[in-house]
């Protein structure tokens, strides 16, 4: 279960979040959608515990140890081979170093780069090196993967790849999962639930369940109706700036 | 690469043939020329009493910079991974590093006596303070989104420092090591010509002392000499070391 109630966050003076409340969907997948800098990369910190709300609740059963991240920019150490930034996923795991290699052989398999566990990421592309940013993340088994814009810094091309890859690992790994997107494709592509949040200080706008919108209405209806949320949340921002 | 190196050994060649005619031409006694220099070079080093300044030197030398390297490094990391540590030991080190190591010699003597004590301590002093600032700025440079990564991923602090500071600080400890070899090398030196009986800095003011013009300028060839071979051994380490930096 993962909850927020009224939660607001703020950098020094700026408020990043304001009165936010939402409530995930566990073993399922949500898109989180805004503009750029509205603040979905503050929820995911907020999620991890990496920052601490200035107010409001996060209801969580999810320990701080079964939270895996998969970052924009990878944010691989460039001195350790595959097979060891893999292992960094296991750091606060126990266990015996066989049942830890394999753990990493597991997760690297899953992620079609066990051929690759040798090699450094300067000689990896940007495709490979998020795959392994997602095995890093997988390899402990977590129970709620958060994903920070995991295609953004791939080319089209690889996007496609990695989107299909995932698509398979969504029902092999079953694990609540949030994508922080702005595109609209990972959302049809990939999540069952989507948020749409305003620009800074991030409120909720609108929660949408893709896969019964896409249904009834289809993909284009529901690319129309996040595209009209949004917009009509700018429209209404740019009136009240000007008057 | 071989190119390179060609280009370098004719640069050097062509200064030598310079030198040599300027000498020629200007028919003075002052100083000799490269010919007269390596011939008293190559003399020198079959010379036991040469080998005895060369082998102090370097005993001095490594000691002073081995010390001087050990301490500001761990210092350095101290100090830039710890806050309150920063804020309580940059002032000193500001105070202290701007003091000329060469003028401590003769409060290094008082407390350590005459003798290799005294020279070693000049120039572990000397190499302290640079490593400091390097490995400091070092931490501090750290990629702050590594370290959240780490902290994300549950690494402890003990996990972070080894995994993520120390490696991201090598490429200072480099530097570091470039800059105190000849912050070392220039100490060592000051130091032998202040009342030392051996090494080459005291070998070169003797020479100069009896007009042995080619045996010192054959002296401060044994220091470029040996300056350019550590610089060459810290380039081929660091490439070894920064595999990840190709």
């Amino acid at each position: 279960m993962l909850e927020f109630r009224d939660v607001t966050f703020s950098y020094s003076d700026a408020e990043i979040i304001k009165k936010l409340s939402l409530n995930f969907v566990n073993n399922r997948v949500t898109a989180i959608v805004g503009p750029s800098g509205c603040g979905k990369s503050t929820i995911f910190k907020l999620i991890s515990g990496l920052i601490k709300p200035s107010s409001g609740i996060i209801n969580t059963d999810f320990h701080r140890d079964t939270i895996s991240y998969v970052f924009q920019d990878y944010r691989l150490l460039p001195w350790f081979n595959v097979y060891e930034n893999v292992a960094v996923g296991l750091a606060r795991s126990g266990g015996s170093r066989s049942d830890k290699d394999g753990l990493i052989n597991s997760a690297l398999c899953l992620v079609n780069m066990s051929s690759c566990s040798a090699m450094y990421p300067f000689q990896l592309s940007g495709g490979m090196q998020q795959r392994v940013g997602l095995a890093r993340a997988l390899v402990s088994k977590p129970e709620l993967l958060l994903m920070d814009e995991p295609f953004s810094a791939v080319d089209g091309q690889t996007r496609q790849l990695l989107v299909e890859e995932f698509k398979q690992l969504k029902d092999e790994i079953l694990v609540t999962t949030l994508i922080a997107t702005h595109q609209f494709q990972d959302v049809i592509d990939l999540a069952d639930q989507v948020v749409l949040l305003s620009s800074s200080p991030a409120t909720c706008l609108k929660i949408i369940n893709v896969q019964s919108y896409i249904e009834h209405s289809g993909e284009k209806a529901l690319c129309d109706e996040m595209w009209k949320t949004l917009k009509s949340y700018v429209d209404s921002t740019l009136k009240h700036v000007a008057s | 690469m071989v190119k390179n190196a060609l280009l370098s050994l004719l640069s050097i060649m062509a200064g030598c043939v310079v030198w040599e005619l300027a000498i020629y031409i200007s028919s003075g006694n002052l100083l000799p020329g490269p010919y007269s220099v390596m011939k008293a070079l190559v003399e020198l080093l079959f010379s036991q009493d040469f080998s005895r300044h060369v082998c102090c030197s370097l005993l001095i030398f490594f000691s002073g910079w081995f010390i001087g390297i050990f301490c500001g490094v761990i210092t350095g990391i101290f100090l830039g991974f710890f806050e309150y540590a920063y804020r309580l030991g940059l002032p000193w080190i500001a105070l202290l590093f701007p003091i000329p190591k060469i003028a401590l010699l003769p409060v290094f003597i008082i407390l350590l006596g005459v003798g290799e004590g005294a020279r070693i301590a000049t120039i572990a002093s000397g190499v302290f303070f640079p490593a400091v600032f390097c490995m400091l700025q070092g931490v501090r440079s750290v990629s702050p989104k590594l370290i959240e990564m780490g902290t994300v991923f549950g690494l402890t602090r003990a996990q972070q420092l080894y995994k993520i500071v120390i490696p991201s600080t090598l490429p200072s400890l480099f530097l570091a090591c470039r800059l105190t070899t000849a912050i070392a090398l220039i100490l060592l030196v000051s130091a032998e010509m202040i009342g030392a009986n051996y090494g080459i800095g005291a070998f070169i003011l003797g020479a100069g002392a009896m007009a042995l013009m080619d045996q010192m300028l054959a002296g401060v060839l044994v220091l470029s000499l040996f300056g350019l071979i550590l610089f060459g051994l810290w380039a081929a380490l660091e490439k070894k070391v920064l595999y990840w930096q190709e």
